[in-house]
């Protein structure tokens, strides 16, 4: 649709608009992890630091070595890319078999399961972790990594069943028909049909897993006390615990957190933008 | 015979994963609602310790007046972020669905935001409302809507003003998001169509644009009062569900119950009534939803 010079300038209005309020928290946060505790600490409003520094981030791999109260960041860290990368690939398989019975075999009780993997998405995480912390703690199963994998891969399976089977189900049928007359297994089929076609929904799934798991900070904090096992939300948050709020270390560690999502976020935009419409076009 | 057991071997792992760590908790959990389980959780390892109690911990979590207050403290923070962000967000995915210079990028930031971890959200703007170094803090004072700097997170109402915009912040992103990508994938022939008939563009928003969107507000809008009536993070990061319970929602009162006084059954209680809501929820938006489709 063509636009008047008039509605060109209200559009760019709104664009910019839109932009300060989407950039102008990050753009803060930025300076703030450049400026010095002592900029930090003034009482005086101001927008940029006196002078630049990067002490924020060497401080934050070094602190725990002065004192032992700061949970080590480079440690919660790796246990955050391990706990987050395992439960997307564990999630990933498990879904993916599941969705291809779902959208490709009739069997009894088909749109009962359906439904109660959408219900399931709907319980809220508190009434599951008061159970699973009685459980695991009995079990004597907490500050494990182990323990912390499966809980999410369960909490992610409704979600990544529910879209995963929504893109089996948009691939034409006609090519693995011509399989099975080959004598191909359904396993060959999903393995070299199946997959390679819907790898873009595959990937949307595996990045809103991993970017659910990379987040998750209730269970994270019940789940682990030791340093060995926190992860990366519940070290950020003790930064915070301790009498004096740190905010230099809390939000430079903010920081290095985000880095991870946004990065995979804006490499893998189109995956994403698209993953959204078919949530929202399937519910 | 093994074709109509194929499709069950498929299902095997997702179905032992959910039964163990979904649904079997979920009922044990309506277990330790009916027994009066509290501090020592060894106690269930006795059956002769288990008492029974019949509803008197859901009677207990209903005569709880902090429960009432979180209650309508809950909805009022979700029907107010949830507002926003829809407005807000519509609002955003409609201007930059317009033409512009640098398109993509501005859409690529938009997506900034919603993967920004909460935990970090919620930092984020604690440090803004920093009693005496945060920006915001300094802002208001120098606008002059405070006399000097203020403590906003220490006042029950500022405080949960200040938390609401930092979750509408947050979550206005994926509201933008998902009604961007519902927007670009609507017919561009009845647009024309509507101008050719001199359809104002005011009118062709809520007689065209919206109705065609509403499959997809409805998805934003199910996934965001799920999301807000359990929002949990951002409550214990920034006040703890201070002061003197001013910030207390649901989601933070059970875990406070259950995590931080070890009242498990009280907690589990809870837990079963929020789920109760939710569930409710989740049959309005449905029966809205294939209503309108038909």
């Amino acid at each position: 649709m063509e636009r008047t010079k008039n509605q060109q300038f209200f559009i760019y209005l709104g664009v910019i608009a839109v932009m300060i309020f989407t950039l102008a928290p990050i753009i803060l946060l930025i300076i703030a992890t450049l400026s010095s505790g002592q900029d930090l600490n003034s009482k005086t409003l101001h927008f940029l630091p006196s002078h630049w520094t990067l002490k924020n981030f060497t401080d934050i791999f070094t602190a725990e070595s002065n004192d032992a109260s700061v949970p080590p960041f480079m440690q919660a860290l790796k246990n955050s890319i391990i706990v987050s990368l395992s439960t997307t690939f564990l999630t990933l398989i498990i879904a993916i078999l599941a969705s291809y019975a779902i959208s490709r075999f009739r069997f009894k009780g088909q749109n009962g399961l359906l439904m109660s993997t959408l219900g399931f998405r709907m319980v809220p995480e508190i009434a599951l972790l008061i159970p699973l912390f009685v459980i695991f703690a009995r079990f004597g199963a907490i500050n494990n990594l182990s323990s912390l994998i499966l809980i999410y891969t369960a909490f992610n399976l409704p979600f990544a069943i529910w879209m995963l089977q929504g893109f089996f189900r948009s691939i034409p049928k006609s090519m693995e028909e011509s399989a099975y007359l080959d004598g191909v297994s359904s396993f060959g089929v999903l393995i070299r049909f199946i997959l390679p076609i819907s790898l873009s929904g595959i990937i949307a799934t595996g990045i809103f897993v991993l970017l659910a798991s990379w987040d998750e900070f209730m269970f994270a904090s019940i789940f682990t006390s030791t340093y060995d096992s926190k992860t990366i939300t519940v070290a950020i948050s003790e930064f915070s615990k301790r009498g004096m709020v740190n905010f230099g270390m809390q939000i430079t560690g903010g920081l290095i957190a985000s880095l991870p999502p946004i990065i995979l976020a804006l490499i893998f935009q189109k995956f994403i933008v698209s993953g959204l419409s078919e949530g929202s076009e399937k519910g | 015979m093994i074709k109509k057991i194929r499709p069950y071997v498929y299902l095997v792992p997702a179905f032992l994963v959910i039964l163990c760590v979904t649904l079997a908790p979920i009922l044990y959990s309506i277990f330790i609602s009916f027994i009066d389980l509290t501090k020592n959780v060894h106690k269930l390892d006795n059956p002769n310790l288990w008492s029974f109690i019949g509803f008197t911990n859901y009677i207990n979590v209903l005569k709880d007046s902090v429960f009432w207050s979180s209650l309508v403290r809950t909805i009022i923070f979700t029907v107010v972020t949830v507002g926003f962000e829809f407005i807000l967000g519509l609002a955003i995915a409609l201007i930059l669905n317009e033409k512009f210079r640098a398109r993509g990028l501005v859409r690529g930031l938009m997506l900034i935001p919603w993967a920004l971890p909460t935990i970090v959200n919620a930092v984020l703007w604690k440090w803004f409302y920093d009693a005496d170094h945060g920006t915001i803090t300094g802002l208001l004072a120098r606008l002059g809507f405070t006399d000097g700097y203020s403590n906003i997170l220490s006042h029950t109402t500022s405080a949960l003003i200040a938390i609401m915009t930092a979750d509408i912040w947050k979550n206005t992103a994926f509201v933008a998001l998902i009604l961007l990508a519902a927007l670009q994938s609507l017919p561009k022939d009845i647009y024309e169509a509507a101008k050719v008939d001199g359809v104002k563009p005011f009118q062709r928003l809520f007689s065209i644009t919206i109705p065609l969107l509403a499959p997809a507000i409805l998805v934003a809008l199910i996934i965001r009062t799920m999301e807000a009536f359990k929002a949990f993070d951002i409550i214990y990061i920034m006040t703890g569900g201070g002061p003197g319970g001013g910030t207390q929602l649901l989601s933070f009162l059970a875990y406070q119950q259950s995590m931080v006084f070890g009242n498990f059954s009280y907690g589990a209680a809870l837990a079963q009534i929020m789920s109760i809501f939710t569930m409710i929820f989740a049959v309005i938006y449905i029966r809205i939803f294939y209503k309108d489709r038909g």
